[in-house]
């Protein structure tokens, strides 16, 4: 189904569901996991 | 008929060319894999071109898009090079490991003007569009709170010398596994993260290796969220997948599987489960 829906969005007749400020955010946060986890769980402001 | 081009040709790649086969809007028609002696009785049987280097299939006129289905760290590299190619891209998850690294992805994006698909097809499944559902119906009120756990070994079996279990392409235990599902989902209902505190620990795998991640986030609308994935516990067919949130007017659970609290702790009770109900979806609340 996800294929369908990026290729309802590559052939223009809906918007994709994934935003790039979702897609952004997801990655904000595992880069802050990764952080915060080294740093021994010291938290990360993003 | 998009005519797409599948690169990195191991276990999930070879997965999403079987998941395309019968799709009437793709055509597989190239493939690339560094390992060509590897690939090359696939690409025979599915009947699609296979090229040793990407950047050959990059520069294909019959191929208008691709998949990016390599170790994560490639993952940047490639995804740039297919917007630059013109290429409609479609990455595997995570789409990156850092934020800059994200960000360098989504402007090559921007100035192509090319549409981006992600990996997360999780969020399509039947449970969690029913917790979509009730959210914007207004029925849950406003979110205060979402609890997320999705543990399993499937990569435990795997040789240690796999980059699944690299922490370069792997940091964080399993989150980028499992856990980045679940943030994905949760930026899906709370929007913008504002804070994050994560532990990792070593509890039945060899420092430094870690198999269990347990991380906190604040997002900006107040809700908070907890997201926790261990490595070690027994898989078991599909993965469990249960995802709580606490509303100012309800409290839903939602869980993708059969499983319930009550099998959850003995993998025996799990596969009778799983067999008397015949795999579909079940909503708790």
């Amino acid at each position: 189904m996800n294929f369908e829906a990026w290729a309802d969005a590559v052939e223009g007749r809906a918007p994709y569901r994934f935003t790039l400020e979702q897609l952004l955010a997801n990655i904000r946060i595992l880069d802050a996991v990764t952080r915060s986890a080294a740093a021994g769980g010291k938290p990360i402001s993003l | 008929m998009i005519r797409i081009g599948i690169i990195g040709l191991g276990w999930w790649g070879k997965q999403i060319v079987a998941c395309l086969a019968d799709s009437p809007r793709f055509k597989v028609v190239a493939g690339c894999d560094i390992d060509t002696a590897m690939a090359a009785p696939f690409a025979a049987a599915r009947k699609f071109d296979l090229v040793g280097d990407y950047k050959a299939l990059l520069a294909r006129t019959d191929v208008d898009a691709v998949a990016v289905v390599t170790p994560h760290l490639l993952h940047e590299e490639m995804a740039v090079a297919a917007f630059a190619a013109g290429k409609q891209v479609f990455c595997e998850k995570p789409l990156a490991l850092t934020t800059a690294s994200a960000e360098r992805i989504l402007a090559a994006c921007a100035k192509a003007g090319t549409v981006l698909g992600i990996g997360h097809e999780r969020r399509f499944e039947s449970a969690m569009e029913e917790m979509r559902r009730l959210f914007e119906s207004g029925a849950l009120g406003r979110v205060l709170h979402m609890d997320a756990n999705v543990s399993h070994n499937n990569f435990r079996k795997m040789d240690p010398s796999n980059w699944r279990r690299d922490p370069r392409h792997a940091p964080a235990a399993a989150w980028t596994a499992l856990g980045i599902h679940l943030g994905d989902m949760f930026v899906s209902f709370a929007g913008k993260p504002v804070r994050v505190a994560a532990r990792t620990a070593s509890q039945i795998f060899p420092a430094p290796a870690e198999d269990f991640v347990s991380a906190e986030i604040d997002f900006e609308n107040g809700a908070r969220g907890r997201i926790t994935c261990l490595s070690t516990p027994p898989f078991y067919g599909r993965l469990p997948w249960c995802v709580t949130k606490v509303g100012s007017k309800s409290r839903k659970a939602a869980m993708s599987t059969r499983e319930s609290h009550r099998v959850l702790s003995t993998a025996g009770r799990m596969g009778a489960d799983r067999a008397a109900t015949s795999g579909m979806p079940t909503r708790y609340g």
